[in-house]
């Protein structure tokens, strides 16, 4: 971490090891402050606002600082020019203030700056329903901007993950130089439920790669290496940020070469690195004929199904994906290969059963359990389902 | 113990969601599980709110319930919402001086003058905790020790007399005049 950062580290403001009884959304703000989040930039919306609400009032007492914009546009932006000066950022915002925000992630990702935004999915599309659940951007997470890049896209089922993932999306996108999205939902962000706050020094949390070469040298997109290390404004490197297509000194180019050299660079650092970054977890699937895939919220009620169908003698498991970007396709495998039927679970039209198709369509069956947003599906419904494909 | 999924609504200003994240709170504290989820009627000023609060000795799955198997209402319009939501052999207590109850079979009713307690206490605010004793008292959800902790950990101020109003509400509870 940079001495930049440690200055701005107040550990006796911080959020003290201990148990709590605490709302999703302000586990999460808890969480970015110990991972060395000193700078939100941000636009109220409802279902995030606990967030920046928290972050306005935290933020000041660790010496860090909150700006709240005219817009989702300039918030996320702003990220990326803290990130350049050296100060771990992110922001918060749901649906519709995710979509302004598209243009600012590719940016990100295209000038490899590692910023952190939780998105609290409520229903869509447009302004949909403000107060209530969906997990319709699945999709958008991965695709919102245009161009080919890669982003991370954590899950968080609970409010312990809430304050985990949250960490672990600072570590990953400063590890990666990569904007990483904390994909939740409206009933994990604001539900309250136990939070165990481990002791310090068992929160590993990672900072920039420091240049080794001297100013003079220094290349800041140098594709000798995957990630490039990270000079911040200031520090005496040379160096030209453009969104632009551009050669190692970071100038823009229309030479193909370049184009290749950097755009692959950009996808792969996080797809040779998938099996590192993409996490999943699995319940009950070592013998299961067929496998539930759900996730956030949905996973809560599907653990449920899962355990009432086992009650009846089903052999049905869930594979919870923790990671939406990149996905944990790996941890499925060995359930395919045994032949088992997938159902996947989720509060939209049919998203993510579309990447487990693109692993696994034509080698088994995959069923899909749409759900429209505002409520979450009650283990009965999806018991029920379960019953109709486990009987099909 | 195992799981109880206890509902509590009332006016805006009754203290609904403190009493709700007291006694998840002093679940968690006692070394058990809890969760809630609270809602609120889109009225910006006269509205009701809701606490939903599951307190369990394992870990619990899924935090929502449509069904409570003990509601507490402080209002009319809260209770009539909520009663027919009851599982049978369910509990409801409702604050004696402003509800009318219905006839509804297969739930037991209680109620509580948890208003009237609280006034005679001199904190009228406190009601909410003559309710969380009464029904502690009355139903065993957690140890005394871990609630008053539960009331530690949350109440910021006055808590000596919040902790009074409660054990008031125990007494009760035990058929005591406090």
């Amino acid at each position: 971490m940079s001495e930049r950062i440690s200055l701005l580290r107040a550990e006796e403001a911080l959020l003290r090891p201990g148990v709590y009884f605490m709302q999703g959304n302000i586990a999460a703000a808890e969480a970015a402050l110990l991972a060395g989040c000193r700078f939100f930039a941000g636009y109220p919306i409802t279902p995030s606002n606990e967030i920046a609400e928290h972050m306005s009032r935290r933020l000041p007492q660790v010496g860090g600082y909150f700006i709240q914009f005219e817009d989702e546009i300039a918030s996320v932006i702003a990220l990326s020019g803290a990130a350049y000066a050296g100060v771990k950022s992110m922001t918060a915002t749901s649906g519709p203030g995710f979509s302004l925000m598209q243009e600012g992630i590719g940016m990100a990702a295209m000038i490899e700056a590692p910023i952190v935004i939780i998105n609290v999915q409520r229903g869509g599309p447009s302004t949909g329903l403000p107060t209530l659940v969906g997990q319709g951007d699945i999709m958008q997470a991965k695709w919102g901007s245009h161009g080919d890049y890669e982003i991370v896209a954590y899950l968080p089922s609970s409010v312990q993950e809430m304050f985990d993932l949250t960490i672990q999306a600072f570590n990953t996108a400063w590890a990666y130089r990569v904007p990483v999205i904390v994909l939740t939902d409206q009933r994990v962000g604001q539900m309250i439920e136990k939070l165990n706050v481990p002791d310090y020094n068992e929160i590993p949390i990672v900072g920039r790669r420091v240049p080794e070469e001297p100013p003079e040298e220094f290349l800041p997109f140098n594709s000798k290496y995957l990630i490039p290390p990270m000079a911040f404004a200031g520090e005496g490197y040379r160096f030209h940020v453009t969104t632009l297509t551009h050669d190692e000194r970071g100038y823009p180019s229309t030479s193909h070469k370049v184009s290749t050299k950097l755009v692959t660079r950009l996808i792969r650092k996080i797809r040779d690195n998938e099996k590192a970054i993409g996490r999943y977890d699995s319940v009950s699937t070592d013998d299961a004929d067929l496998v539930i895939v759900a996730y956030g919220i949905t996973s809560r009620s599907a653990l449920k199904a899962v355990k009432e169908a086992r009650r009846e003698g089903l052999k049905v498991g869930l594979f919870r994906p923790i990671t939406a970007w990149p996905f944990p396709y790996w941890g499925l495998k060995e359930a395919v290969d045994r032949g088992a039927d997938i159902l996947v679970v989720e509060i939209n039209m049919g998203q993510m059963v579309r990447v487990v198709r693109e692993h696994f369509a034509n080698i088994v069956n995959i069923h899909s359990m749409t759900w429209a947003p505002g409520e979450v599906p009650r283990p009965h419904d999806i018991l029920m389902k379960i019953k109709e494909v486990y009987e099909r | 113990m195992g799981e109880l999924k206890l509902r509590i609504i009332g006016a805006g200003g009754h203290g609904i969601l403190l009493a709700g994240s007291i006694i998840g709170t002093a679940s968690i504290l006692s070394g058990r599980d809890a969760v809630m989820t609270v809602a609120y009627s889109p009225a910006q000023r006269g509205g009701w709110s809701r606490a939903d609060v599951i307190v369990s000795d394992e870990r619990i799955d899924f935090p929502i319930f449509d069904n409570p198997d003990v509601l507490i209402a402080t209002t009319q319009e809260t209770y009539d919402l909520e009663v027919d939501n009851v599982v049978q052999e369910g509990y409801v207590i409702y604050e004696k001086d402003l509800v009318t109850p219905r006839n509804v079979p297969y739930i037991k009713q209680v109620p509580i003058p948890a208003f009237e307690t609280a006034i005679k206490l001199g904190f009228r605010i406190s009601a909410n905790m003559v309710i969380l004793g009464f029904a502690n008292e009355l139903l065993k959800i957690l140890p005394h020790d871990a609630m008053i902790n539960g009331i530690k950990a949350r109440v910021k101020r006055k808590l000596d007399i919040n902790v009074k109003a409660y054990e008031s509400g125990v007494m009760l509870a035990r058929g005591v005049e406090p």
